[in-house]
């Protein structure tokens, strides 16, 4: 059952994840208990924003808004300080002391109107640029007086006195000049509008979402105002929506996910189900024509142009890369399981087919996958030509283009493959040590390289390996190394050396083997009893006996079978020690002889 | 000569059959033990050609029932990925009449099963002899 | 005397959002790191030629062991499937713990069995064998029968570990259905580490119920018609595509499903086998072997394929499946219980501080604390502390999560294995989705708050109550789901 993904790409991938990560962040947050905000503000959704000119200090602002600098610091979260200002910009509170709904004036103040304009602040944002005319016909949302701000002490610098009709650019400029971040065309929109003060009073007051104006406050006519950049009027904002609310909101969210979700699922399950049907049903037709076109002839080389010029289905699927991909697979299986006249036809086909430049393409691909899967075809259609290339990679630092490069070379150059060794700087799994060692055992008998040198590696796993190589092709004249690596510190070489002197045992080897028997740890004294069993004569009959006293389950039964393979005088040894002692002892008897 | 073919795999099961029909069989085939062990019941092949890794019934298990007693006559042979020498020895011990290994070569393997096929009717009309 | 409750009732409110604030956190990043090793999977299998295993000789050799009680109706089919599963170097060992139907006797006759003299090592403590039986007939030759007295399901795979003669061993129900591949894709993982020893895989766990399955063979894979089998599913999807791959990335997986894992032998024999006191005896085994290892300081890990590779039948009744879940939930307290010592513990690692306090917080006290949360809500809420809209809609918020995660590992689903093709069976699913909160949530959570008082007030005589084993209430059951009492997520 083999599964299949349609993560091709990752872009999927990577939208579920950005899609979990942002449900992870809201529901996260929401769940502890928000801070209560605001402290004194009557107007609790909306404050001022002010946009600190260089030299200005709290109190200064302050008296700009009728307000102690001391509040607006801690309005702000700042600590106050009797210094200049440092953020780019303070918000003002509105609290009773400087706002009122109501055009209530003391004697001493100055009276400006704020508006407020209800919409989307990027919109506003957007047609600020655009001039003052051509906001007020665009923007949806309605103009509203929010009230009024009172304060006593109208900068001069910073309202601008404008006369009625009569714009003062040069203090316009002037003060631009010292607010560094204020572009030149910006400069142009406000000398506009100063100049239109007067006769489009509600321009401006977009313009700046709060303004102060003139006009609405009969104490301050002297003050067309100039505060344009500097005060602003923030929408309301979500941190005093109820935790229902807010939860609510979340729920909304992932049933919006939730939903979406679904939508994928039905989409992709219709999208597989087509594909499976189609697939199911084009595999087999292409199965069929690959198979007419390996089977069709004798002059199957100069029949395969015409085979495929007339073949219009072949050519047909192959453009397509799935198909292409099903089709290279098909082939590498036909390629796999049939030699002889037949098994080189698969070749040809592939050749003739140009999936060869396939396979190529897929080593050059950034993901691994492909490399290991180009690899792969590459060895077992012999192309021997990419050779090098494949090599390069026989210590890549991904294991898995490693470990098929390692497997091409092998298929490729049979036992002159094994250099390898030699240069290789990773341990061999298990896994691939399996891989390399069917593949050398279907490849054409050769010499074998000369694997001492290995043996003294300190790659354990290269160590055993070589210590298998040597047993499954019975390299006789290693025993003396192999018995060497039974010296080794590492449990599992000596294990797979005393495994490896069973298939190259000559008379010594059973006495060195005995030797080494009593220092050994219990899972290599197992191995040593079975292989004595395997290699025994009858010279190690005593030995067997003395492992047949142990006080050990494990190692009676073992010796036991080894004895029962000893011959006669094995034989006869084993059911006499057995029937003098009795009681467990005849139990392994009967186990021993049933297994043989 | 009615050939059966046991093999999961669909392109080497096809390729099979193709190939033998070309040759002059009649190819049934089969991509599983079970549908294998039915239809060997319901068409009596001569020839059964099996691979060993088979869901629901393993090629092994063809062998024995065929061997055992259903129809020693019919041949069997063996088409396996396995080459070592258990494998084989098990097969043989089983009653198969050849063992062919993957990757094999389709004109040794029709050549091999003429030649069984030769040597059973020999021996089939030898038996026939016998009871004459 | 108000405000003290108020003020006691503002911590635990806050304490239980911080518990859910750091669940639902688990479960995203977890899903996000499965989906990884998912991937990364599906990319090595699509260059992986898994038959190198059955056609080898030089591959790891398998014991398959698998312990039966009253198993008679399906266990000749099983047999035959295991039989022939794809795999070069194996035997398999078929335990009948003490059967009082006549599994054995329909084995002998089906697999020409005989009676061998075999002497069993006793490596493991488990009861006694009465006998061991192996097939005259050659193609039998892998299969071992083992007929030994009743001790339960640990005790049956003690005895089986002691007759296996290969170097790992599989543990599976008996009743389970594998995939035809299922051995050569758990074994890989074996081998397939060099720097790290792996000491136990496992495979994805699906539900058969309503499948068509013939001679011991999954033919057709159906969307279970029983509401409770098809919950179930999403669960184990759940489970198993959102949550296990990420442990296994993390190397913190502590469960291997009963159903159907792999094991090094010789770590399983020097740890001591299957713990005979424990109803969850699959899961304490990992933890045990993962401690033997760390204290041994050797490297290892504990490996998970998201291929599904064992289906299995589901309970289908409420009765079976609280019982199940009690169960469950008391093999989990014991075993965590039983090594705590791994608690927050340095050397353990990632062990100690993250799998460990997750199963501790998550697993072990979740069902109860959402039965207290709630209850603590419910009561704030009717004593006017929280208002009711918050009440509902905090209830909204955590279901809503749980459909948007069914759905996802839906969509996972069909993304990867895309077992359930059709796109009702894919409605069904997700109505199920969204039912599940109502109706098999509540009956789970209180299944596991059963099992945490039976646990407390059963401790002492825990001991009889394993004894009986596989069969505490077999009249009642369907052949055949016996096994369901053990752990398959």
């Amino acid at each position: 059952m083999s599964a299949i993904f349609i993560f091709s790409n990752g872009d999927k991938n990577r939208f579920l994840r950005v899609s979990f990560t942002l449900i992870l962040f809201l529901s996260s947050f929401s769940l502890f208990p928000q801070k209560k905000s605001g402290t004194t503000n009557v107007f609790p959704n909306v404050h001022l924003k002010h946009i600190v000119l260089p030299h200005e200090t709290f109190t200064t602002i302050g008296q700009l808004y009728g307000i102690r600098g001391e509040d607006i610091a801690e309005y702000n979260n700042l600590e106050y300080y009797d210094e200049e200002v440092i953020p780019k910009y303070v918000t003002i509170p509105l609290s009773k002391q400087n706002f009122s709904k109501e055009k209530r004036v003391f004697s001493n103040e100055l009276l400006v109107p704020l508006y407020y304009i209800r919409g989307n602040a990027k919109t506003l944002f957007r047609l600020k640029k655009n001039g003052p005319n051509k906001m007020v016909r665009r923007v949806n949302g309605r103009i509203l007086l929010a009230g009024y701000l009172h304060t006593t002490k109208v900068d001069q610098k910073v309202f601008q006195i404008a006369s009625p009709g009569t714009p003062e650019p040069t203090a316009i400029v002037g003060y631009s000049k010292r607010k560094d971040t204020v572009s030149n065309t910006k400069q142009k929109d406000k000398f506009s509008l100063a100049s239109n003060q007067q006769t489009t009073p509600v321009a401006t007051v977009i313009k700046n979402k709060a303004n102060f104006l003139s006009k609405g406050a009969p104490l301050i006519t002297r003050l067309p105002e100039k505060k344009e950049a500097f005060a602003e009027v923030i929408e309301p904002q979500p941190r005093s929506v109820s935790r229902v609310q807010k939860v609510l909101f979340l729920v909304k969210v992932q049933l919006s996910i939730s939903i979406f979700l679904v939508a994928l699922i039905f989409l992709y399950t219709a999208i597989r189900n087509r594909k499976e049907i189609l697939n199911a049903k084009l595999n087999g037709s292409i199965r069929k024509v690959l198979i007419d076109e390996i089977l069709g002839g004798n002059s199957f080389s100069g029949r395969i142009n015409k085979a495929l010029s007339t073949s219009l289905f072949l050519k047909k699927q192959l453009s397509k890369k799935a198909n292409r991909q099903f089709i290279i697979d098909e082939i590498i299986n036909g390629r796999k399981s049939i030699k002889g006249e037949v098994g080189d036809n698969f070749l040809k086909l592939y050749l003739a087919l140009n999936l060869d430049k396939d396979s190529a393409n897929k080593l050059k691909s950034k993901n691994w996958n492909n490399v290991v899967k180009g690899i792969q075809e590459l060895a077992i259609m012999e192309q021997n030509h990419k050779m090098t290339e494949i090599f390069r990679e026989i210590n890549s630092k991904n294991e898995f283009i490693r470990m098929e490069a390692q497997s091409a070379l092998l298929r490729l150059s049979g036992f002159g493959g094994l250099w390898f060794l030699n240069v290789l700087n990773y341990p061999i799994s298990e896994w691939q040590q399996v891989k390399l060692l069917s593949i050398l055992a279907t490849s054409p008998v050769s010499d074998i390289p000369d694997l001492r040198l290995l043996l003294d590696s300190p790659n354990q796993s290269l160590v055993i390996f070589t210590l298998k190589l040597i047993g499954l092709f019975k390299q006789r004249t290693m025993h003396n190394e192999v018995v060497k690596a039974l010296g080794n510190k590492s449990e599992a070489i000596r294990f797979f050396a005393v495994k490896c002197l069973k298939e190259i045992h000559n008379e010594y080897t059973a006495s060195v083997l005995i030797r080494r028997f009593a220092t050994e740890t219990r899972r290599n004294k197992i191995a040593i009893v079975k292989v004595i069993g395997e290699i025994g004569d009858q010279g190690q009959t005593d030995f067997l006996l003395d492992v047949l006293s142990l006080g050990d389950d494990t190692f009676r039964i073992l010796a036991a079978t080894a004895l029962s393979k000893q011959g006669i005088k094995g034989n006869y040894l084993l059911e006499e020690y057995c029937d003098k002692i009795g009681g467990q002892y005849s139990e392994i008897l009967l186990h021993t002889k049933s297994a043989v | 000569m009615v050939m059966l073919i046991a093999e999961d795999d669909p392109l080497i099961s096809m390729t099979l059959e193709t190939f033998f029909t070309k040759e002059g069989y009649k190819v049934i085939s089969t991509n599983n033990g079970r549908e294998a062990m039915l239809k060997i019941e319901e068409h009596l092949p001569d020839i059964i050609l099996t691979d060993v890794m088979m869901p629901f019934y393993s090629g092994l298990e063809i062998i024995a029932k065929i061997k055992s007693g259903f129809n020693k006559k019919i041949i069997v042979v063996v088409l396996s990925a396995m080459g070592q020498e258990s494998a084989v020895k098990e097969a043989f011990e089983l009653g198969a009449d050849d063992y062919v290994t993957k990757p094999f070569s389709l004109a040794e393997l029709s050549l091999r099963v003429k030649r069984l096929v030769k040597v059973r009717g020999r021996n089939t009309v030898l038996q026939l002899d016998e009871k004459f | 005397m108000m405000i003290w409750f108020e003020i006691l009732a503002g911590i635990l409110t806050d304490i239980l959002y911080f518990y859910c604030a750091c669940m639902l956190v688990f479960y995203v990043l977890f899903a996000m790191i499965s989906i990884g090793e998912t991937l990364r999977n599906y990319k090595k299998n699509n260059s992986t030629d898994y038959s190198l295993l059955a056609t080898s000789e030089h591959g790891p050799s398998v014991s398959i062991i698998a312990p039966g009680y009253n198993e008679g109706v399906g266990i000749i089919d099983n047999v035959r499937s295991l039989l022939a599963m794809y795999y070069s170097n194996l035997e398999i060992i078929i335990v009948n713990d003490g059967s009082t139907d006549k599994s054995l006797q329909k084995l002998i006759i089906a697999y020409e069995l005989y009676k061998v003299d075999f002497f069993v090592e006793k490596v493991l403590p488990a009861k006694q064998v009465r006998g061991v039986y192996k097939s005259i007939n050659p193609v039998y030759k892998k299969l071992i029968v083992v007929d030994k007295e009743n001790g339960g399901k640990a005790d049956a795979l003690n005895a089986a570990i002691n007759i296996a003669s290969k170097d790992y061993i599989v543990a599976i129900d008996v009743d389970c259905i594998l995939e035809q591949d299922a051995l050569l894709k758990i074994i890989k993982p074996l081998i397939d580490y060099p720097k790290v020893r792996v000491i136990a895989s496992g495979g994805v766990v699906r539900i058969a119920n309503s499948c068509v399955v013939e001679d011991g063979k999954l033919v057709k894979v159906n969307l279970p018609k029983n509401y409770l089998a098809r919950v179930q599913t999403l669960e184990y999807l759940r489970s198993f595509l959102l949550g296990r791959m990420a442990w296994t990335r993390l190397n913190g997986l502590l469960l291997i499903s009963g159903a159907f894992g792999a094991f090094d032998k010789e770590i399983v024999i020097k740890c001591g086998g299957y713990n005979t006191n424990t109803v969850g005896e699959d899961m304490e085994l990992i933890v045990r072997m993962r401690r033997y290892m760390v204290e041994k300081n050797e490297p290892h890990c504990v490996k998970y394929i998201p291929d599904p590779l064992c289906w299995t039948e589901a309970p289908s009744t409420y009765k079976i499946l609280g019982r199940q879940r009690n169960r469950w939930m008391r093999g989990t307290i014991e075993t965590l219980l039983a090594h705590k010592i791994i608690c927050f513990n340095k050397r353990y690692g990632l062990m100690g501080f993250v799998s460990y306090p997750y199963w501790f917080f998550f697993e072990m006290l979740g069902p109860a604390v959402e039965f207290i949360g709630f209850i603590i809500f419910l009561s704030a809420t009717i004593l006017g502390i929280i208002k009711w809209s918050f009440f509902f809609s905090m209830l909204l918020f955590m279901i809503s999560f749980g459909c948007m995660y069914s759905a996802f590992a839906i969509l996972m689903e069909v993304l990867s294995y895309h077992q359930y093709k059709r796109p009702s069976d894919i409605l069904k699913l997700l109505l199920v989705a969204i039912t599940e909160p109502f109706l098999f949530h509540p009956f789970m959570v209180w299944s596991s708050i059963r099992g945490i008082t039976d646990y407390f007030r059963n401790k002492k005589s825990w001991g009889e109550m394993t004894r009986s084993g596989f069969g505490t209430d077999i009249s009642e059951l369907k052949p055949g789901i016996l096994n369901a009492h053990y752990r398959k997520v």
